[in-house]
């Protein structure tokens, strides 16, 4: 006997298994009249540009691409007319106009005829993929090989078998990267006079595409020459007792050329030599009885009339990190047994530079800069510890690019004087604390990530005005985002920042265990 | 006779939720153009075919969810004038923000007062002031803003190797505090 005034459950609920139909219908309707998106397929280019992917429409037997993917791959503009319903598509002197719903493409004294027409799906122009693989490139006058069974499009020189060089610069040099559409075989010559030169049988490029001035770092010039069967390139370094190391990989098929210094960083005195200026290896603590950990500079972000982050409830980073910085500054005092100097007592602006330098003065042993993240998306979350990513060997750009720079913030003016050059130069040094620096960082995130039970979002490397120039392990510590609702909660929480603070100093010593000591 | 109602209602339901996204997006779209700077409408909107109007398509690299990373979004820019020129148009469509996935990782308010592209291939990108003082800061704000510039400017120009950011004609220091833009970044770094 069923309860009275209760329907039996599957009349109830007889209305939603209904529903659930129609939408099937809709959907399924949907899918008959649309049309089916395909695979994509893949465009490589051969001047540099990154290889891209784009989307393909099969309708019926033909595939149609976007005019506008198209336009890209040729580099080319567009002009559409709808009283004549055509597209003018345009690559330097050279032309080609569709109609839209004919074969028909005319290109300067030629017309071209199309398997499929052109055609307008959402106030998009397609056309069939014909229009990429053989009008185009014969209209322009630039050449394209499309292999259907990959489905990749290879644009540009296809002749060529190397891509444009490209170059990323090195804690110790600078390396170039060949990037190959089918494995070659190369020879490497040692340093000769001239430079490292590189033979390459087989190897087709445009050479005039391949060399190139750097100006970066230490390799001057990359000039390329066809030499018989092959290309020659030549590696030209501003000075010569480099070493150069070459591996190659796969998929896809690369060169790679590592052109370094080999063994410690000569670096230069500075003119004006303070306390820490002193030879390399006196800075780098290697003569020195051991390393131990005596001072610690931390550098509290912000402050004065750079507030930093803002949360929406309005709290201010630069108050966050200064009590953070006390905190810290504190416990490794009583507890540690280790003098701190803080960059900043109080609420007022240091210039970035000075922070630094502050700890060059005092020949700190570690410098904490601490921070607060924030994010447009408020959404984001987490903690997460930078150590410095260098750029080597670009001391004459930089001191050019100095002359006349104007510090907004600061409104002082920064001319390329004396005063520069040390500071540029003895980046170089800070190479040498590169892998302490991310040891310092890995132990800091893991201690914290330890206390906290906020997402970890993992050691990264930036290239960081505030620990450019440091002569000691550096770090900068984001504790959470102040963009974030929840965390801006939390960072407001002296038990948080208590849990933080332990997080820090956990690090701090975990590095004191593994390096004191050490020569 | 009451479950024919119960799906009347349903069916209202739905189509008023349809309704509401559609008024949604509209209204999104009209309040975006009507608070941008006149500047930043010369730019045709997404991909569609625009009358009389020569276009080029560029790649724009937006911030993703989370501050994670960067997703992309092909854009037709106005072409001519050159590569400074359309790099200008570029950057401007950077910071009217996406049409689609992601979110914008440069301030809407940001000008760009103008560019010059050297013999080196390096892009001098003078933006206002409006790009520090409506910037969110934090490190991960700062490297999205900057790794967005970088990426879509190499992507779709190959003549850019470098970018030399500078703020009403002065070399720029830094975005808030944080990365060092006092040198030329290589856009082969940032890829």
């Amino acid at each position: 006997m069923k309860p009275a005034g209760k329907k039996p459950g599957v009349d109830r609920r007889g209305s939603w298994p209904h529903l659930a139909r129609v939408f099937l219908l809709l959907i399924l309707l949907g899918m008959a009249v649309s049309d089916v998106n395909g695979e994509d397929i893949r465009v490589v280019y051969t001047d540099g540009r990154e290889q891209e992917k784009i989307p393909v429409w099969e309708v019926e037997e033909a595939l149609y691409l976007s005019v506008n993917d198209v336009g890209r791959v040729f580099r080319a503009t567009k002009q559409w007319n709808s009283e004549t319903r055509k597209m003018v598509v345009r690559s330097g002197d050279s032309r080609a106009t569709l109609t839209l719903e004919s074969r028909v493409v005319l290109a300067g004294d030629e017309a071209y005829q199309l398997p499929h027409p052109v055609r307008m799906r959402s106030g998009v122009l397609q056309v069939p993929l014909e229009l990429a693989t053989g009008v185009l490139p014969r209209a322009f006058g630039q050449s394209a090989d499309w292999n259907p069974s990959t489905g990749t499009l290879r644009v540009g020189d296809v002749g060529a078998n190397i891509a444009p060089l490209r170059f990323k610069r090195l804690p110790r040099g600078v390396r170039t990267v060949l990037t190959l559409s089918e494995p070659l075989e190369y020879a490497m010559d040692p340093e000769t006079v001239r430079g490292f030169r590189m033979f390459l049988p087989g190897a087709k490029a445009d050479p005039g595409r391949l060399s190139q001035t750097l100006r970066r770092g230490i390799i001057r010039r990359v000039s390329a020459t066809s030499r018989g069967d092959g290309m020659e390139i030549l590696f030209v370094p501003d000075r010569s007792d480099l070493q150069a190391r070459v591996i190659t990989l796969k998929d896809p098929d690369r060169i790679v050329v590592d052109i370094t210094v080999p063994g410690d960083l000569d670096v230069p005195s500075p003119p004006l030599k303070p306390r820490w200026a002193l030879s390399p290896g006196e800075v780098l603590g290697r003569d020195r009885e051991g390393w131990k950990l005596e001072l610690v500079v931390i550098d509290p972000g912000h402050g004065g009339i750079d507030c930093g982050a803002r949360g929406s409830s309005g709290l201010e980073e630069k108050e966050v990190v200064l009590d953070v910085a006390h905190c810290l500054a504190d416990m490794l005092e009583d507890r540690g047994g280790v003098e701190v100097v803080l960059t900043r007592e109080r609420d007022e602006f240091i210039p970035l530079r000075q922070r630094t330098e502050m700890a060059n003065a005092l020949d700190a042993d570690l410098f904490i800069s601490i921070h607060c993240n924030a994010s447009r998306e408020p959404g984001a979350s987490g903690f997460e510890v930078y150590f410095q990513s260098l750029e080597m060997g670009e001391e004459e750009e930089a001191v050019a690019e100095f002359e006349n720079a104007v510090l907004a913030l600061e409104g002082e003016t920064h001319g390329a004087d004396e005063g520069d050059l040390p500071f540029i130069l003895w980046d170089l040094a800070q190479s040498a604390f590169m892998s302490e620096s991310s040891d310092l960082a890995d132990m800091m995130q893991a201690s914290m990530d330890r206390r906290l039970s906020t997402r970890n979002r993992g050691v990264k490397q930036a290239n960081f005005i505030v620990l450019r120039g440091a002569h000691m392990p550096a770090v900068l510590v984001e504790g959470a985002f102040a963009t974030n609702e929840s965390e801006e909660a939390l960072l407001k929480s002296p038990h948080f920042r208590g849990l933080l603070v332990e997080g820090l100093y956990d690090g701090v010593m975990e590095f004191r265990a593994r390096y004191e000591g050490r020569k | 006779m009451e479950n024919d109602r119960r799906n009347v209602v349903l069916w209202v339901v739905v189509a008023l939720i349809v309704m509401a996204g559609v008024a949604a997006v509209v209204v999104r779209d009209r309040t975006r153009d009507r608070e941008l700077p006149r500047q930043m409408v010369e730019e045709p909107v997404a991909g569609r075919v625009s009358e009389g109007v020569e276009t080029r398509s560029v790649i724009l690299f937006f911030a993703a969810g989370n501050s994670d990373g960067l997703v992309r979004e092909f854009r037709e820019i106005i072409a001519g004038g050159g590569v400074a020129a359309e790099a200008k148009r570029t950057v401007i469509a950077l910071a009217r923000g996406p049409l689609a996935n992601g979110a914008p990782a440069i301030p809407r308010e940001t000008t760009v007062e103008g560019v010059f592209l050297d013999s080196e291939g390096c892009l001098y990108l003078d933006l206002g002031r409006e790009l520090r003082a409506f910037h969110w800061g934090g490190v991960s704000g700062e490297w999205m803003t900057i790794s967005s510039i970088l990426r879509t400017l190499g992507a779709s120009f190959p003549e850019i190797r470098s970018v030399r950011f500078l703020e009403e004609g002065h070399p720029m220091e830094t975005l808030t505090g944080h990365l060092d833009l006092t040198r030329r970044l290589w856009v082969d770094d940032w890829r």
